[in-house]
């Protein structure tokens, strides 16, 4: 061997073939610089593997902040949940509130020619009025419902990264105009059920919006959370 | 399954890998095995329960193996946190470990490629060493001097990061070339390459000479 091929062989000691390590000893009773990085190397393994071993100072502390950052994450799957479920309320309530509006307009419409009240049976105007009621509290409960989202989000954005909690300011923004808008177009025209009816998917976009939003915000928290 | 876990609190490694000199302390890091064992298993169903006792009983098992990884790849001082942050990705992902291979196997992973992402974060040392290699232990046990120890430990984390984690895993922790590549998830061959040169590296770094940079054969009859 020469020098090169014997230090590549030490290197290797424990892993090499039988024959390269006839070899080796063959080069290393004649070359004392190689027998000197031999006993080196020797010497540095030996003092790596005795830097094995070592625990941690305080390893109940250390696990103490392990769990209570699981127990933190355990708080923030709880709150996701409890989103989700704010936001399958408000999906039923969309459900809900189309079904009425459609209900109410084909009764409104129906209405002069039917009345008739027999003191027990409601007429259809106090039907239309019952179903209007029912569709204000609905709305109330859609603007509830985005009032919830918008203080959950507004207490974690400050957790969130920078890029999120910064486009999240601008599509809240052009969403509460999508919002506003349909509302005046229902207003003005409350006979008309397509506008009814994009008011209440203007309603629906906000909170999917609002919970995107929210679910984004704890998911980023969660990856980058020590 | 409370007598499962319970039986889990106990060191999983109790015996010295081969070749490592005994310690006083407990026992030191852990050869991965193959298989999923039957405590490892229970372990696992007990912390995807979210159990706080199996939490804990798996840390008592495998800080030691974590903390020797952690503390020879980025020092002391980061050390700890690295260590949690391990810890934490663990109990968050056990969810997803599939267990095609053992604990040890795919913690020694996460700790290797958290140490790797941490060391990407912050500048290398630039300081020189010099004068180690008479302070490596001579007929003295390595562990008796803590010095040699400390200086050591210094020319390791001078090494470029890829060759400290197999001169670690392998010369620290004493796992094979074959787990290693389990591990890191490269060929065996490649382990042993880099084991060579991080060895080289480290001779140099403590004052040794490598034949390669002195100009190649030394004479003295080397010839076959």
């Amino acid at each position: 061997l020469t020098c090169t091929e014997a230090e590549r062989a030490l290197s290797a000691e424990g892993d090499a073939e039988p024959e390269l390590a006839a070899a080796l000893e063959d080069h290393l009773a004649t070359c004392p610089a190689c027998r000197a990085e031999r006993e080196q190397t020797t010497r540095m393994v030996a003092g790596l593997r005795a830097l094995g071993g070592r625990d941690l100072e305080n390893p109940d502390a250390a696990f103490a902040r392990i769990a209570g950052a699981l127990d933190q994450d355990a708080v923030r799957r709880r709150k996701l949940r409890r989103v989700g479920f704010a936001a399958g309320i408000s999906g039923t309530l969309a459900v809900a509130a189309g079904f009425l509006l459609m209900v109410g307009m084909r009764r409104h419409l129906r209405a002069p020619s039917l009345a008739q009240s027999d003191g027990a049976t409601p007429t259809d105007d106090e039907l239309l009025s019952q179903a209007q009621a029912e569709l204000t509290a609905a709305d109330d409960h859609y603007r509830q419902a985005i009032d919830t989202l918008r203080q959950i989000a507004d207490r974690e954005r400050e957790r969130w990264p920078r890029a999120l909690a910064a486009s999240y300011a601008g599509d809240l923004a052009s969403r509460e105009d999508a919002v506003d808008r349909a509302a005046e177009e229902a207003a003005a025209h409350p006979d008309d059920p397509s506008r009814q009816a994009a008011l209440a998917a203007a309603y629906q976009a906000q909170i999917d919006f609002l919970q995107g939003a929210i679910r984004d915000g704890e998911l980023a928290e969660l990856e980058t959370t020590p | 399954v409370d007598a499962a876990v319970t039986t889990l609190a106990l060191p999983l490694f109790s015996t010295p890998a081969a070749g490592r000199p005994k310690a006083e302390a407990q026992p030191v890091t852990a050869t991965p095995r193959r298989a999923l064992d039957a405590a490892d298993r229970a372990l696992i169903e007990g912390c995807r329960s979210g159990r706080r006792d199996a939490q804990r009983a798996l840390y008592d098992r495998y800080r030691r193996l974590v903390y020797g990884v952690a503390l020879r790849m980025v020092g002391p001082v980061d050390a700890e946190e690295l260590l949690q942050d391990v810890f934490l990705r663990v109990f968050r992902n056990l969810g997803s470990f599939r267990g095609d291979s053992a604990l040890a196997t795919w913690i020694y992973r996460l700790t290797v490629n958290a140490s790797l992402s941490h060391l990407s974060r912050r500048p290398p040392p630039t300081v020189e060493l010099g004068g180690i290699a008479e302070a490596l232990p001579g007929e003295e046990p390595p562990a008796a001097d803590p010095l040699a120890a400390r200086m050591l430990e210094r020319a390791i984390s001078l090494l470029p990061p890829g060759y400290r984690a197999v001169l670690v895993l392998h010369d620290v922790e004493g796992l094979s070339h074959e787990e290693i590549g389990e591990i890191l998830g490269c060929e065996v061959g490649t382990s042993k390459s880099q084991l060579h040169k991080a060895r080289a590296r480290l001779r140099a770094a403590i004052g040794g000479v490598h034949p390669s940079e002195s100009g190649g054969d030394r004479g003295g009859g080397g010839q076959p």
